[in-house]
């Protein structure tokens, strides 16, 4: 390999700068004493983007304060999203991959047409029928719409499809039905179709705000995303916390791809899923 | 172990008929072949046996159940596949027990068991591997350790053998003829290599477009083929095969006469018409070369030394046939030889059908 000329290393550090700004900023934003952040942004100084003090005080407020039912709302809702959408969509994948049943292949159609269609697009429809079953303002009307994932079951379906028929024909001569197949072959050798499509769940359901803006606007059922936008005309402009709310949602996402993708790559890797 | 009895069994995948009506009764403790052709239908045979595919008319009985419509884990079979489809996420020994587990057995015994089978198989020193760690021949045991772990009613193989180097094959080929006669469970063994099928078991289904053409010990099939593609199928090299026209011979006897490279005198045992055309059948091994005159003069087009025998490909009206001489012989290509066939071992064939002409001698 040869080491990139200066020219080049320069513009690559440039560039990754302007995207790691942004989030420096917010970080030393909620690190700094609240009447320090914005005094420094005109003109623009060493102090912009370095701070002079030092505090947890809002970190330690997400907790402390009002931000704290939002957070346990996120993670609950998010946790179940993840739990209970695989299961749904991994059988559903199962099913679409491995049992033959009439109309299979009209279902499947249906099923990834679904997913092709913007959420937005039917989140009102879907909010007067979530409406009319009583789910206003309820974990269940958070979390239903997230668990059936199209694209979680596309991408599991195809994942399924390439385990060779003979290893389930050898688990039903010894024994297996078809949750014995699905729960004992497929789903331990399909490691890295799971994770993936746990974080597509998760990601989905981490970053909805127009669902949850809708169906939970109780203070009791408010997720981070939409708690974080009503912060700080609520409580008289407290941007620390508000910058303290961004980082929190922005770095768990990031620690979790970081955690699974470790994970994800090795399974790819040692590839032993096929013999 | 059971019984096996499969009748008028039927396979169509849609209007494509791919098995036609098969009768077989393999009898407790037996070790059955079905041989055929690439796309007979062997493999689907088997895989109704087991449960995996659905039958389309008949009926399959394992003992005195009929098993028609029973789940593959309520016909207590077990399989060897060709491919061995070991679970690549187990190790040995979770693969080998994965049923008795399943079923509940009680540790100890598993144990037991699992030592068992890997003592008869020489796999104990691969138990806690997977099965990517394994070679062919050591993941062909593991398979077949997984099928006698559990004693089932019935032993399925489809081609176990035939990812495996020649030698290798040869191997454990011995080995499982070898357990069969240590445990003696009904036994079904798919194969394209009718070698295989005759050195193995104790009875041969020739199968043939989903038919079967003749079912029999491996003795009967070579000696008395039903027809002249069980004839053609079972041996190697192939039996030849001659067209002829009978001919009444001076002493009363019927003759069958080669165009005009000779005559094959065929005794009174058959009910033929002089003058009617025959397809004449004879083993390679009972063609002689001779130094008479009047053996069938043939040219030589090629010799194939094989150590104990030698093939001597012949040029015969046009068609290849093989004579099978014993030791090394000497010739060349283009050479002139005189073959006298063994008149006690002739085969005929009805040119219409190809079915055997029974002699009633
Ligand atoms: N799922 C299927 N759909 C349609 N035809 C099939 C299917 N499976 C097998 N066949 C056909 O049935 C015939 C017999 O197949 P098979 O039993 O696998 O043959 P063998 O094992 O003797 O080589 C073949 O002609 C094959 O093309
Ligand atoms: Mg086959």
């Amino acid at each position: 390999m040869t080491r990139p000329g200066p020219v080049r290393i320069a513009v690559i550090v440039a560039i990754a700068l302007l995207f790691f700004l942004p989030l420096w900023w917010v970080t030393i934003s909620a690190l700094r004493p609240a009447d320090e952040i914005f005094r420094y942004l005109s003109p623009l100084s060493t102090w912009t983007f370095w701070p002079r003090e030092l505090t947890v005080a809002h970190i330690a407020e997400l907790w402390t304060g009002p931000f704290r039912q939002a957070i346990v709302n996120s993670v609950y809702v998010t946790l179940v999203t993840v739990v209970v959408g695989l299961v749904v969509c991994a059988t559903a994948a199962f099913a679409l991959a491995v049992i033959d049943f009439p109309f299979r292949n009209a279902v499947f159609i249906i099923m990834v047409i679904s997913f092709l269609i913007p959420f937005d697009a039917i989140a009102v429809p879907l909010f007067g029928i979530m409406r009319g079953l009583g789910l206003q303002n309820t974990y269940t009307g958070l979390i239903l719409p997230g668990i059936g994932n199209g694209l979680a079951v596309f991408l599991l379906r195809q994942f399924f499809l390439g385990i060779p028929r003979e290893l389930r024909e050898a688990a039903f001569v010894d024994g297996m039905g078809w949750f014995g197949v699905f729960w004992r072959i497929y789903v331990p050798l399909s490691g890295p179709a799971i994770v993936s499509a746990a974080l597509i769940l998760f990601v989905f359901q981490w970053q909805a705000y127009l669902w949850p803006l809708l169906i939970a606007p109780a203070p009791d059922y408010k997720v981070a995303a939409v708690a974080i936008a009503q912060l700080s005309s609520f409580y008289d402009q407290n941007f620390g916390l508000v910058f303290a709310a961004a980082l929190f949602i922005a770095l768990v996402p990031m620690a979790v791809l970081t955690a699974l993708q470790r994970f994800y790559t090795a399974s790819v890797a040692s590839g032993g899923s096929k013999e | 172990m059971s019984r096996v009895t499969l009748s008028g069994l039927r396979k169509s995948y849609g209007a494509v008929k791919v098995v036609h009506g098969i009768d077989l009764d393999v009898a407790e403790g037996e070790f059955v072949a079905l041989v055929g052709p690439s796309g007979c239908g062997k493999s689907t045979l088997l895989r109704m046996i087991a449960g995996l595919e659905p039958i389309t008319a008949g009926e399959i009985r394992i003992g005195d159940r009929v098993v028609n419509a029973l789940d593959p884990k309520k016909r207590n079979v077990a399989m060897v596949f060709q491919n061995y489809a070991l679970y690549p996420h187990m190790t040995v020994r979770q693969n080998i027990s994965l049923n008795l587990r399943i079923s509940r057995v009680d540790r100890a015994e598993i144990e037991r068991r699992v030592a068992k089978a890997a003592r008869l198989l020489h796999i104990e020193d691969y138990l806690d591997r997977r099965p990517a760690q394994l070679s062919g021949g050591q993941r062909q045991r593991v398979a077949m350790g997984r099928a006698i772990v559990r004693d089932p009613a019935v032993f399925l193989f489809d081609e176990p053998l035939s990812n495996l180097d020649a030698k290798l094959r040869v191997q454990m080929r011995a080995e499982i003829k070898a357990l069969h006669q240590n445990v003696r469970t009904t036994s079904v063994y798919v194969t394209h290599d009718q070698i295989e099928a005759m050195t193995l078991a104790e009875r041969i289904v020739v199968l043939n477009n989903g038919r079967v053409e003749q079912i029999g010990t491996p003795v009967e099939l070579y000696e008395t083929p039903a027809n002249r593609f069980v004839a053609g199928f079972i041996g190697s090299p192939p039996m030849n095969v001659l067209p002829a026209t009978v001919a009444l011979g001076e002493d009363g006897g019927l003759s069958a006469h080669i165009a005009d490279l000779g005559a094959i005198a065929l005794g009174k045992g058959y009910d033929l018409a002089p003058g009617s055309a025959v397809e004449l059948g004879l083993r390679p091994e009972h063609m002689r070369l001779t130094d008479d005159d009047d053996g069938l003069a043939l040219t030589v087009n090629q010799v194939e030394p094989t150590g104990a025998q030698t093939f001597v490909m012949l040029d015969c009206l046009g068609r290849e046939i093989t004579a099978v001489v014993n030791g090394m012989i000497h010739l060349a290509p283009g050479a002139r030889v005189r073959v006298r066939p063994d008149e006690a071992h002739v085969h005929l064939f009805a040119p219409a059908d190809g079915a055997r002409i029974v002699n009633h001698r």
